[in-house]
Order: C-alpha cells, then structure tokens, then sequence
C-alpha cells in the first residue's frame, strides 16, 4: 500500500504546528508533503506535490480555505481545520464536508482520519457529491477579493504602468513572473501564486502551475498525446503548456 | 396640499393598529376599577336624569337611557381596545347624529314627551360624542407613546446583546487558545506573555457591558492587549502602536468597544489577510475641541462599494446614541494605501 500524502495550511504558526503533531499522533503512516501558511501557498503546493488529503485553514490571507477547496476541486479530500464562530460552520454541519475544530482535538482529528481512510483507495471519489456547489456558495459569503488593476513593472530606470486587461499572459520564471502584454514584455517581483489571488478568474485562466493566460487571447487548445496539451494565441508564436488538472476546463461542446 | 377630510369632520388621529401591535401595547383587559368608574357613570346619569326629567312614560323613557348608554359603553370600550378602529371612529360621528335625530323625530311623534326629556337626551348625546373623541385620542397617542417606548427598550436590549458579541469574538478566544494550547504544550516561552495579554484583553473587555462610557485611556488599554495577543500569534506579520494624547484625548468619553471594534477591523481585514503583513497604527488627539480617533493599517484598504460589516455599523449607531449628528465614522483609503478608520466626536468629559 502507498503512504497518503497529506497538506496543511494555517496562517498562523502555534495552530499549524499543532496540527502537525496532532497529525503524527493519529495517523503515523503519513507523509506531510508540504506546510503551507497561506492560501496561495497551499494551493502551489497542491499542484506541485499533488497530495491525496488537504487539512485547510478557513481564514487565511490569499486565498481562503474555501478557496483553495474550490480549486482542489475534488482532486484530494479535503478537511477544513477552523475555529469556534466561523460562518462556515453551519453550512458544513448541513453538508457533507468534513471539518475539525482549533484548538485540535487528537481523538477528533483521528476520526476524521478514519473517515476519510476509505476514499484514499485507488479509484474512489475524493470529494462527497454537492461538495463544489456548496464551496462556491460559501466563497461567495466571504465577499469580493480587491483585484489588480494595474501591474507596476520595473524597467530600468522607469516604473511601466500596465493595466491587467492588455497582460496576454503570466509565466513564472525563477524568482521573477514575466508578463507578457500587448505592448511587450516585462518582469515583476510579485510571485504568480500570489498575482492569481488578485485576479479575475473568470478573465484569467490558470493553465499551468507557472502559467496564468487571459482567456480572450487563447485560440485553440491542443491535444499533443495522451496527457499533454498546449494552447495556442491570436497572432501569436508562443505556445502554452497544460498541464494535466487544467485540461479539463478545455473539452469541446 | 389636499385636504385630508377625516380630520376636517372627525378631528382625529388616522394611524391604524394591527392586532399585534395592539397586542403588543394593550396586553392587559381594561382593570377591574375601570369597569366600576365606567358603570357608575352610567347609573348616576341614568337614574338622575330619569327621576329630574321624566315626564308621564317615565319608565320608557328611563329604559331608553339606559339603552342609550350601553350601546356608547360599547362603542368606548371597542375605542380603548382599539383606538385606530373604524366602528369606533364612526360610531363617534353617527351616535350624537342619530340621537339627535332621533330625540327631534320623537318629539314630534310621541305624545306628552317632555321637552326636558329631549334635552336630556340631546345632552347625552353631546356628552357620550365628547366622551368618545377623548377615548379614541387619548388611547391613540397612549398606543402609540407605549409602541415607540417598547421599540426604543428593543433597540436597546438588542444593541447590549450586539456588544456582547462584538466584545468577545469566539473565533478569536479560540484561535489564541489554540496557540496557548499548543505553546504550553511544548514548553514554548511564548506562552506565558500570551497569557498574560489574554488574561489582560479580558480583564479590560468584560466590565465593558455594564458601562455606558468608558474612558478613551481605558479603551486603549484593551486595545493594547489585543494588540499584544495578536503580535504573539502573528509574529512579524504584525507591527503596531498605541499613541494616547495625554490630557482631554485620554480622559474623553466614548461609548465602549467603539476603538476596540475599528482594531479588531484592522486586523481582521488589513493584517490577516495580506500575505506579507501589515502595521496598525491607533492615535487619539483632541483638535479644535473635538475628539479625534483613527485607526490606520497598511493593508489592502477597504474594498471598492463594500458595506459595512455587523462590527461596523453597530459601532456607527453607538456612536449616533451618544452623540447623535455631532459625531461621524469615516473608513478610508488613502492615496498612499492602507485603510483609515476615523471617529471624531464632541470631548465629553463627565457624564451630564
């Protein structure tokens, strides 16, 4: 049997070392693949290592556990770790989502463990059905996110203004994010996970951990081989990865 | 302007009540004394005026006295269980109308009445129309008076309830019980200065229920430890200060948890959710004789068209309460970023 692999995140630092030994205690065949200490973090490390359970915060800067939930999208089951007074709460005890409360109780936690032991087997859903309608109900309750208008990028001597709607697409690269606008390109110090917290995911497509692309430059998405795909641009060369957990939001109608 | 024709012939008041604000204002029959003050008054006239003035059908004419009375009994005790009533208000224009009527139409037709017997009645007729007017308006503006009284004891108790919530936020008793748990736990040297500010966070927030001000100094304090607890759980995400003028700044008054609440708003909304952390400035100045409060942070600001939360708003009608128009609650964001949050008020040192 292969070892789970499990993500936390907590903003804050005492609650999420607690619930990393609470953790060791209750379920010792795990592997805590990654510590996240904020929303976006947890959700990069969620592309990165791909973990089968995700125990999340509620209230963290960034995105909220809710959130990053959304975005999971049923790829690992989640648990969401929150304290007493959270709005949250009643819709979960409605619902099927599976939570635990701060300070965390070991025996609690261990029962959520069991619970959710028997859709880590190989083929079972991650997440109860009504999960994602219910999380879209809920982020919508904890109000808009300010978003980017404009990007200040550096060059030279000179602070470019560029508004997000002429940005034809993000891409990490090392420690910087190129954005590439219609007016050229330029590179900023802000991290991709973080500039996708502010903006419009409805104009903003992430396609690829280290690519974000503004959808009304996408001209055709391309099927390479079996699990690989790449988008191409309107009277553009580049051309964009895919990678696996976006290839579902392009499939023909 | 129209002219409002109920007034002009009825002189009386046009609100209707529904049942249940009747219920609401009159929650009790009419007391026991009432019912014998009104039977007296019934009797005596009756009786009087039926020995004074009755003529050769004395006895009829004491029955329709008597008849009468009960039926403006009826209409005035509808009144005073329902000032607003239709029945009621008609009954007031109809009754002298048709015992009028009724006295001149008798005094042709019936043989040996006696003019004393008609005046008799006309007087009661007057008599019972003024007496019907003065139920309906007494008991209108008493209905009324009550409703408002037990609205205004609502909003009241509502509001207390309000504080008591705001004061003492679950998610965040909790949340730094999680933390102390954990540090006491692993023997961490944080957990004894956590205590310490928490212990002080409460000591200074629970006495805040029974007071109507409170001091601006002794605010701050809370203000300070909050402050202090959220330092410990947030590391260098947070960075803040207190700066108290000493004087008329620190000693004015101010409806409790109204600093606390703009605080905890700070944090809630400026530091905990920026992912680099931000800093929490609060001042307290007297300028030109006004109180002047601000709570600034270097987060996000506050978001374009956003209502204002329970926190917030509860603070602005406490704010309204002791000060009515002389105070204001402005939340900005300035050019330079961040978010401000602003109380001026008149400097009210001691309680009028």
């Amino acid at each position: 049997m292969n070892t789970p692999t499990v993500l936390i995140a907590d903003d804050e630092e005492a609650p999420r070392a607690q619930l990393l030994a609470a953790l060791r205690r209750v379920w010792p065949e795990a592997r805590v693949v990654a510590e996240c200490v904020n929303g976006v973090d947890a959700w990069d490390a969620f592309l990165e290592h791909e973990p089968q359970v995700a125990l999340l915060d509620i209230r963290m800067p960034g995105l909220t556990g809710i959130e990053v939930a959304q975005r999971i999208a049923g790829r690992a089951a989640v648990v969401f770790v929150t304290a007493f007074g959270d709005h949250a709460l009643a819709a979960f005890d409605a619902g099927a989502v599976d939570y635990v409360m701060k300070p965390v109780d070991p025996d609690r936690l261990a029962q959520a463990v069991e619970r959710l032991r028997p859709r880590l087997v190989q083929g079972a859903a991650l997440a109860p059905e009504g999960l994602q309608a219910l999380l879209s109900q809920l982020a919508g309750l904890s109000g808009k996110r300010a978003l980017l208008d404009v990007i200040q990028a550096g060059v030279g001597k000179e602070v470019r203004l560029i508004r997000t709607d002429e940005v034809i697409y993000f891409e990490a690269d090392s420690r910087y994010t190129r954005v590439v606008h219609e007016g050229g390109e330029a590179l900023i110090r802000t991290p991709l996970k973080e500039l996708l917290a502010q903006l419009d995911e409805t104009r903003f497509w992430q396609v690829h951990r280290s690519v974000i692309v503004n959808q009304r430059w996408i001209a055709a998405a391309v099927r390479v081989d079996e699990g690989q795909m790449h988008l191409t641009l309107r009277g553009r060369d580049d051309k964009l990865p895919v990678s696996r957990h976006f290839q579902t939001q392009f499939k023909g109608q | 302007m129209a002219l409002d024709w109920r007034t002009v012939f009825m002189m009386l008041p046009k609100r209707r009540f529904s049942a249940a604000e009747l219920q609401r204002a009159i929650p009790d029959p009419p007391s026991l004394s009432l019912k014998v003050a009104v039977a007296i008054n019934v009797i005596v006239p009756v009786v009087g005026f039926t020995w004074a003035f009755g003529g050769a059908h004395r006895l009829a004419f004491g029955a329709v006295l008597l008849l009468i009375m009960l039926v403006v009994v009826a209409a005035l005790a509808l009144a005073w269980r329902d000032p607003g009533h239709r029945i009621a208000h008609g009954a007031y224009v109809t009754l002298p109308l048709a015992l009028g009527l009724g006295a001149g139409i008798a005094a042709k037709v019936v043989p040996g009445l006696k003019t004393t017997e008609v005046v008799a009645i006309a007087l009661i007729a007057g008599g019972a129309s003024l007496a019907l007017w003065f139920a309906i308006v007494y008991r209108h503006k008493y209905v009324e008076m009550r409703l408002a009284e037990l609205d205004e004891r609502e909003r009241r108790v509502d509001m207390a309830r309000q504080l008591a919530q705001a004061q003492i936020q679950p998610h965040f008793l909790f949340n730094s019980l999680a933390s102390l748990q954990h540090w006491v736990r692993t023997r961490d040297e944080r957990a004894a200065p956590l205590l310490d500010a928490l212990t002080g966070f409460l000591r200074a927030t629970l006495p805040l229920f029974d007071r109507p001000m409170l001091r601006v100094v002794d605010e701050a304090q809370a203000a300070r430890e909050y402050l202090a607890v959220m330092q410990l759980r947030l590391g260098d995400r947070l960075a803040w200060s207190v700066a108290i003028d000493e004087g008329d700044a620190a000693q004015a008054l101010l409806p409790p948890g109204l600093l606390l609440t703009l605080v905890e708003n700070a944090i809630e909304h400026g530091v905990q959710r920026t992912l680099a952390g931000a800093e929490v400035r609060v001042s307290a100045q007297v300028h030109a004789g006004r109180l002047c409060l601000a709570v600034h942070d270097t987060g996000p600001g506050p978001a374009r068209a956003s209502a204002d939360g329970v926190g917030l708003s509860n603070a602005r009608a406490r704010l309204a309460q002791a000060f009515g128009d002389a105070a204001t609650l402005t939340v900005q964001g300035p050019p330079a970023g961040g978010c401000v949050a602003r109380i001026e008020c008149p400097v009210l040192l001691s309680l009028p």
